[in-house]
């Protein structure tokens, strides 16, 4: 017992800055409620998504035409679709198809993006013309316009949905990347660091990168409700997931038809969709609030 | 006489600006032997840092290195390729110390393993750990375990420059450069770091390159002296002659700025530094000197000999026989 505690208290000695660190952060969220909600959401969908199998009362795509568009009851929560499927099934399943897009598109888009960035922000020249009017010929359409162009020029499925949100978005995290790598490598540390004969990879990956990664990864917080924004939307205009996936925008799609008799079919995933977005959106407000030095010390 | 380890022979170093061509360093020689302790002082913008850069052949956009010769060890740096200087000079042979001890820090990575990175790759990782112990304790930094595992803003000015001189150090270099190592640091402290780091040169038998622009701190600890105005290189001398016997105008002006107990009244240099856009001709320092002569308008002067170890360029004192 007392070989325990002496253990705990070294711990507690090695780690102290990290635990003030810690607590200062916990304070800063119990202060903004907003982003405690937010990060609630965000774990119930991840929790749902993850448990999908055990939780969901029916089987998303098991269709029971005897039951079609049965009102939300005892038997059925929120109703049935069209095909007889259980809503309610159909939306806790979706939520991992939401997550899984956010999840790969940002871990394609976040790398990518911040090393274009880096390598453009730090080599400066030609290197740095091309790659960042390469972005800008991204930037110039809007977002949602520019993914259903490459999502219909690549054909609807899901895994191009993904592909088409990632080559649109890579170039936001590409700006921020080398707009943080141009004042950084001025800094007297990495003049230091040169002068101590480091390579330029090595200053490059060693030393610009960790420092950029804070301002990208806030980014990412908060796009993470764009992209199953944008998910949905591709999905509810016919590009994205294709039946019977459990998709909340196509959900949303097929059900528009009964909006004014059957409302529950197309109301509940576009409420799943609502609440996934402010969810992802809360939390990224939070995170960038607790991950800005300025506004710790200001609150 | 000590052999030479550094010389550099008629370096011209231009920045390419928007404003025009700035000819920051204008034909500037310079000796620093084994074991010495050189000052370079000169005031801001006159070419101090910028020959230290140039050294390590880290001169930046839009600085071009024109012409000149920097040779180290009787060979030339500036025609070595990148590889090579990485190699065997930066971080090695010529290691540098910035004005800023606690930027110079990299704000996300550990004290001791920062000074891990700069020791060799071929040593085990408790040698590296003993070795950075060892090397923080060589710099008189009390409780050196737990400086090693905090990060640099937990450190003071004067605690990060020694950090900085540990770390500096570690690869047992023949050059070190100090680029106003104690600029930045209260008066007491400035002391302890350049007596600390005045002890560990002759321990470890390097010579010292300290750009500076306190007469005081040279006096103090260097050797020999350069002084350099408006990227040439004025007046170069022993420490004592250059402080009671100074020949140029420039350096004369210097002294008689400096406060001390036998003066009463400070006198300054009437002018002010001259836009390196468009440098006087002649003379740089012409139109600031109360001796200018016409000569002074229109031919840079040459650097004469007054007194063994003392040059000088400046026409007042041409003629003289050098000896």
């Amino acid at each position: 017992m007392e070989d325990l505690r002496n253990t705990i208290a070294s711990w507690k000695r090695k780690h102290s800055s990290e635990i003030s660190d810690a607590k200062e952060i916990i304070h800063m969220v119990k202060k903004s409620p907003l982003s405690i909600a937010g990060l609630c959401i965000v774990l119930a969908l991840v929790f749902v998504a993850i448990s999908a199998p055990y939780i969901a009362p029916y089987d998303p795509i098991a269709m029971c035409l005897n039951n079609r568009l049965a009102s939300p009851s005892m038997i059925h929560l929120l109703g049935t679709d069209e095909l007889g499927r259980d809503i309610l099934s159909r939306i806790i399943y979706g939520t991992g198809v939401a997550l899984k897009i956010m999840i790969i598109v940002l871990m394609i888009d976040l790398p990518l993006g911040v090393l274009l960035g880096i390598t453009a922000g730090y080599f400066g020249g030609w290197i740095d013309e091309i790659i960042m009017r390469v972005a800008d010929i991204f930037m110039a359409f809007p977002r949602l316009i520019l993914a259903m162009a490459i999502g219909a020029a690549l054909g609807p499925s899901l895994v191009n949905t993904m592909i088409a949100i990632a080559i649109t978005m890579w170039p936001t995290y590409a700006r921020l990347a080398r707009g943080e790598t141009l004042s950084i490598k001025e800094r007297t540390f990495i003049e230091a660091e040169k002068a101590l004969g480091t390579s330029k990879a090595r200053v490059l990956l060693s030393s610009i990168l960790p420092l950029c990664s804070s301002t990208t990864i806030v980014r990412a917080t908060l796009d993470m409700g764009n992209v199953i924004r944008i998910a949905a939307g591709m999905s509810f205009l016919g590009l994205g997931a294709q039946p019977p996936t459990p998709e909340w925008g196509l959900m949303v799609s097929t059900g528009r038809g009964f909006l004014i008799n059957q409302w529950w079919v197309p109301t509940f995933p576009g409420f799943a969709i609502l609440l996934a977005v402010f969810g992802f959106n809360l939390l990224g407000d939070g995170i960038r609030d607790v991950s800005d030095p300025h506004l710790r010390r200001g609150g | 006489m000590p052999e030479v380890l550094l010389e550099i022979k008629n370096l011209i170093i231009n920045f390419y600006t928007y404003r025009g061509i700035v000819k920051a360093i204008n034909g500037v020689n310079l000796t620093i032997k084994k074991g010495e302790f050189f000052g370079l002082v000169g005031e801001t913008g006159c070419g101090k840092s910028v020959t230290a850069s140039a050294i390590l052949n880290l001169v930046q956009n839009p600085g071009k290195i024109e012409r000149g010769e920097i040779l180290f060890k009787g060979k030339d740096i500036l025609s070595m390729n990148e590889d090579e200087i990485r190699d065997r000079i930066r971080g090695k042979e010529i290691t540098m110390i910035m004005q800023h001890p606690v930027a110079a820090l990299n704000p996300v990575i550990k004290n001791g393993h920062q000074i891990a990175e700069a020791l060799s790759k071929k040593m085990s990782e408790g040698e590296v750990k003993k070795r950075v112990i060892q090397l923080l304790k060589e710099v008189n930094i009390p409780e050196p375990e737990k400086i090693a595992n905090q990060y640099p803003h937990q450190l003071s000015g004067g605690m990060a420059q020694r950090v900085m001189i540990a770390m500096m150090l570690s690869s047992k270099p023949s050059l070190l450069i100090a680029d106003e190592p104690t600029t930045a640091l209260d008066v007491s402290i400035q002391a302890q770091v350049l007596r600390l780091l005045k002890d560990l040169i002759e321990k470890h038998k390097a010579s010292v390159l300290l750009i500076t622009h306190d007469l005081s701190v040279v006096a103090e600890t260097c050797d020999r002296v350069g002084v350099m105005y408006a990227g040439d290189m004025v007046e170069v001398g022993e420490v004592d002659q250059i402080t009671n016997n100074p020949k140029h105008p420039y350096t004369i002006g210097l002294m008689r700025a400096i406060p001390s107990d036998y003066r009463k009244e400070l006198v300054g240099i009437r002018g002010s530094v001259p836009d390196l856009v468009n440098p006087p001709p002649g003379c740089r320092f012409h139109p600031r000197c109360d001796y200018a002569r016409d000569i002074c308008k229109e031919k840079k002067p040459k650097t004469i000999q007054v007194e063994s170890n003392h040059t000088v360029a400046c026409f007042l004192y041409e003629g003289r026989k050098s000896g």
